[in-house]
């Protein structure tokens, strides 16, 4: 059975920036979901689906880390790549040490963000192919 | 002897002073038994016609305290007890005669003190009058009563002794008391004036002695009194009258009476009677009809001079206070020319006063101003008032200066507009410190306002990066999509359309860092409230959201407007709401609510406030709120309330804070005056 094609969330409070990223991602040849806020990505609730998320650290409400700590508290294998306009040491050391697939300085480049979410998705599959295989 | 000499001048040379005292009573005993020896020295038959004990008691009396009088009487009764002029009268009479005239003496003097200012110095025809009066009249009157019934003891007929005694007495204190009064007791200012004129005081004492000697000393003793070399002094007293005064009339009276009575005992001249008591009726009618009006002559004249004296004084001192005031002053008459200018005028104006006199004063004002002052003018003329108002007058340099002008009208005891008295205060110093000042906020409130926005960079450069990263974002996708083949021109147009807009969103931001940024005068403008609120609240959203801190922006319904600078009231709500932000740090985040309001607060009030969730401000807070460097934080210098005051306060508004109840939340108010606008 193979699985199905990936789905590259992309999580961004500002319009604009997140229609820019989606469709950078679509051209790029991904699946891409974009939602307006944490809780409309987790309200889609897509821990099921193989996939990826491109998120904005600061948002209000929820943020970034917010998110992450969603996914994890969820036992989800979903990796996040964090977009950040100014990459302050604590917030990304906290990121990184909870799973965080990779932190990327706005304006951020289309190879970075594509070398980015590749490696998190290949994360992403291989844990669920651990988990699979357990 | 002065009674007057002060109480602690006395201690300071009690020695000096009392031994002038003993001098003084020496003088007196001496004058008093001469005066006493000469008045007897006429006739033992009848009442003396010239009884000169009287004005040397009265005089030193007068010179004297009033609580060593009795040392005077205590001197002259033994004269007149003892001396050998008296022998031969009884010495009831004696006494009795010595009582009447202490009496009258301590009576005349007693009433000079009360009713002349200095009682040896006759100063108004009123104290003339009063002197005349009560010494000359009343006193020789009534004493003549008790005097001739005296006489009348002794065998002399009542009638003609009390006539006798009341002219002898009335005749010496109108010729001899006021000789005694100017030429012994002098006074510092008779000195200075008799020394200055010493020559024509000599021609004017010659010619006295002369046409006295011509008058009365020819051995003509069919001189009738209508003889016209009687009159031959007349001139002369006039002379000393009107030039020397009281102490030249006394004198040159006190010179004809000396000639007149020596030509009456020697039984020739004009006086000449069947009898003494006629001879001295002649004599006493004679210096009678002109005494007193030599001496009325001598006081309006000098009246008259003290008044023109008064009148120099005042104008001088008028002229020395308004030339030595740094204040502009001048006077003009009802058609706006001056009249007066003073230093301070001649020196702004460089013109000489006869140059300025003449000029209407308006001319001097910037042409700015001239309207309104004109009008000021014409409506201060019509109703006689008071006006004051800032405006520019032209200096020597021919540069405007700003000066406060205060104008008074000046009227007539009539209550007739005569013109204004103006004056004018030097402004420059005062605006020069107003602008010096205005730069200075200008520029406290621009480092401020900088130095905030510094501690703003993170949200700054967040707002910035967005739509710069979208456009790099969509500038890649559309190349990809170039890339791989013929694309769709309409996904490549929406592109195309969603990078201007990110442009056009970073240049706003930068556009209002960079208005924050520059430095810049406060200047009032009509400017919209709300939009201007809304603006700053916009670039400190990204702030809030970091400090996971809502802003909710209640705009007024209807648009209010106020004169003022957009920037500087940006930097005041700013300044408000990061204040806020700070305020909410400790309390959990899903409290975190700052709302901005707008709307009309009093008819004419436009109110802008910001309320925080915070903890509030404790009581003893608040009064220092607003001071300079007066913070509660770790960071900042604390002059974020200090210059949005100063701002505030430079748009002729308010602001205050007030701490809700239970430590709930504080609100900044801010109040400014609403500007009508037409159509708004």
């Amino acid at each position: 059975m193979s699985e199905p094609r990936p789905i590259v969330h992309v999580v961004d409070d500002d319009a604009s920036l997140r229609r820019a990223v989606a469709r950078l991602l679509t051209v790029g040849g991904y699946e891409v979901r974009a939602h307006a806020s944490v809780a409309d990505f987790l309200a889609a609730n897509p821990d099921g689906e193989p996939g990826c998320v491109v998120a904005d650290l600061r948002m209000p409400g929820q943020s970034g880390l917010d998110l992450q700590a969603a996914l994890v508290r969820s036992g989800s294998p979903m990796r996040v790549v964090f977009l950040s306009a100014q990459a302050d040491g604590p917030t990304t050391v906290r990121a990184l040490r909870d799973g965080a697939e990779d932190f990327l300085s706005k304006p951020v480049s289309k190879d970075d963000l594509f070398a980015a979410v590749e490696r998190a998705l290949a994360h992403g599959a291989a844990e669920r192919a651990r988990r699979a295989a357990r | 002897m002065a009674g007057s000499e002060p109480r602690l001048e006395r201690e300071a040379r009690p020695i000096r002073a009392e031994a002038r005292f003993v001098a003084g009573l020496g003088l007196f005993a001496i004058a008093y038994y001469l005066a006493f020896r000469f008045g007897m020295s006429f006739s033992h038959a009848a009442a003396s016609p010239f009884w000169f004990p009287d004005p040397v008691l009265l005089a030193a009396l007068l010179a004297t305290p009033r609580r060593r009088w009795w040392m005077l009487l205590a001197i002259a009764l033994p004269i007149r007890l003892f001396s050998e002029v008296a022998a031969g009268l009884p010495s009831w009479f004696l006494l009795a005669t010595f009582a009447i005239d202490a009496a009258k003496c301590v009576a005349g003097a007693l009433l000079l003190r009360r009713f002349v200012a200095d009682p040896m110095r006759i100063a108004t025809v009123r104290e003339l009058a009063l002197f005349a009066y009560y010494i000359v009249f009343l006193i020789p009157a009534v004493s003549a009563l008790l005097g001739a019934a005296a006489r009348a003891a002794l065998g002399h007929p009542f009638g003609p002794a009390w006539e006798q005694w009341f002219l002898g007495n009335a005749m010496t204190h109108l010729v001899v008391t006021p000789a005694i009064f100017y030429g012994v007791f002098r006074r510092p200012g008779d000195r200075l004036r008799l020394s200055q004129r010493w020559l024509e005081a000599s021609a004017l004492a010659v010619g006295l002695i002369l046409s006295s000697w011509i008058a009365f000393e020819g051995k003509l003793g069919t001189l009738g009194l209508a003889d016209p070399r009687l009159f031959a002094p007349i001139p002369f007293l006039l002379w000393a009258a009107v030039r020397f005064g009281m102490t030249g009339t006394a004198g040159g009276v006190a010179v004809m009476t000396f000639f007149c009575i020596r030509s009456a005992l020697l039984g020739f001249g004009p006086f000449t009677g069947e009898t003494p008591e006629n001879t001295a009726r002649i004599l006493q009618q004679f210096l009678a009809v002109r005494v007193p009006a030599l001496y009325l002559v001598a006081i309006v004249v000098l009246q008259m001079r003290r008044a023109e004296d008064a009148l120099r004084q005042s104008e001088y001192n008028f002229r020395a206070l308004a030339d030595t005031t740094p204040v502009m002053m001048w006077m003009s008459d009802p058609a706006g020319r001056l009249v007066f200018v003073n230093q301070s005028w001649l020196e702004f104006t460089g013109g000489t006063r006869d140059g300025e006199v003449g000029k209407p004063w308006v001319e001097r004002l910037h042409p700015d101003d001239c309207a309104a002052i004109r009008a000021r003018h014409q409506t201060g003329s019509e109703e006689h008032l008071t006006f004051s108002v800032e405006c520019r007058l032209r200096g020597a340099d021919g540069a405007y200066r700003w000066f406060l002008l205060t104008m008074v009208p000046r009227l007539t005891p009539a209550g007739d507009f005569l013109g204004f008295i103006g004056s004018s205060i030097d402004l420059s110093a005062q605006k020069d410190a107003a602008r010096e000042m205005e730069r200075s906020r200008t520029e406290l409130a621009h480092v401020s306002r900088v130095a905030t926005l510094g501690e703003l960079t993170a949200s700054l450069a967040h707002e910035l990066k967005q739509p710069l990263s979208a456009i790099l974002l969509n500038a890649e996708a559309a190349k990809m999509m170039l890339d791989s083949g013929p694309a769709d021109l309409s996904e490549i147009r929406e592109i195309l359309e969603d990078i201007r807009t990110d442009d056009r969103r970073a240049s706003e931001v930068l556009g209002r860092m960079r208005r924050l940024m520059e430095k810049h005068d406060l200047e009032r403008v009509p400017i919209a409230v709300n939009d201007t609120v809304e603006e700053i609240l916009r670039l400190l959203a990204m702030e809030a959201a970091e400090r996971k801190a809502a802003i909710l922006f209640e705009p007024s319904d209807d648009a209010a407007w106020v004169s003022g600078d957009r920037v500087h009231l940006q930097q005041v709500v700013m300044n408000l709401v990061l204040n806020g932000l700070d305020a909410m740090a400790a309390v959990p985040e899903d409290r975190r609510r700052l709302a901005v309001r707008t709307g009309f607060r009093a008819a004419g009030e436009v109110e802008i406030s910001v309320t925080d969730s915070g903890r509030g401000i404790a009581d003893e807070q608040l009064p220092h709120l607003f001071e300079p460097f007066w913070t509660t934080k770790k960071t900042g210098l604390g002059m974020g309330l200090s210059i949005s005051r100063s701002i505030v306060e430079a748009h002729d508004g308010k602001i205050w804070a007030e701490s809700g109840a239970g430590g709930a939340g504080a609100t900044f108010h801010v109040v400014l005056p609403a500007l009508e606008r037409e159509g708004a």
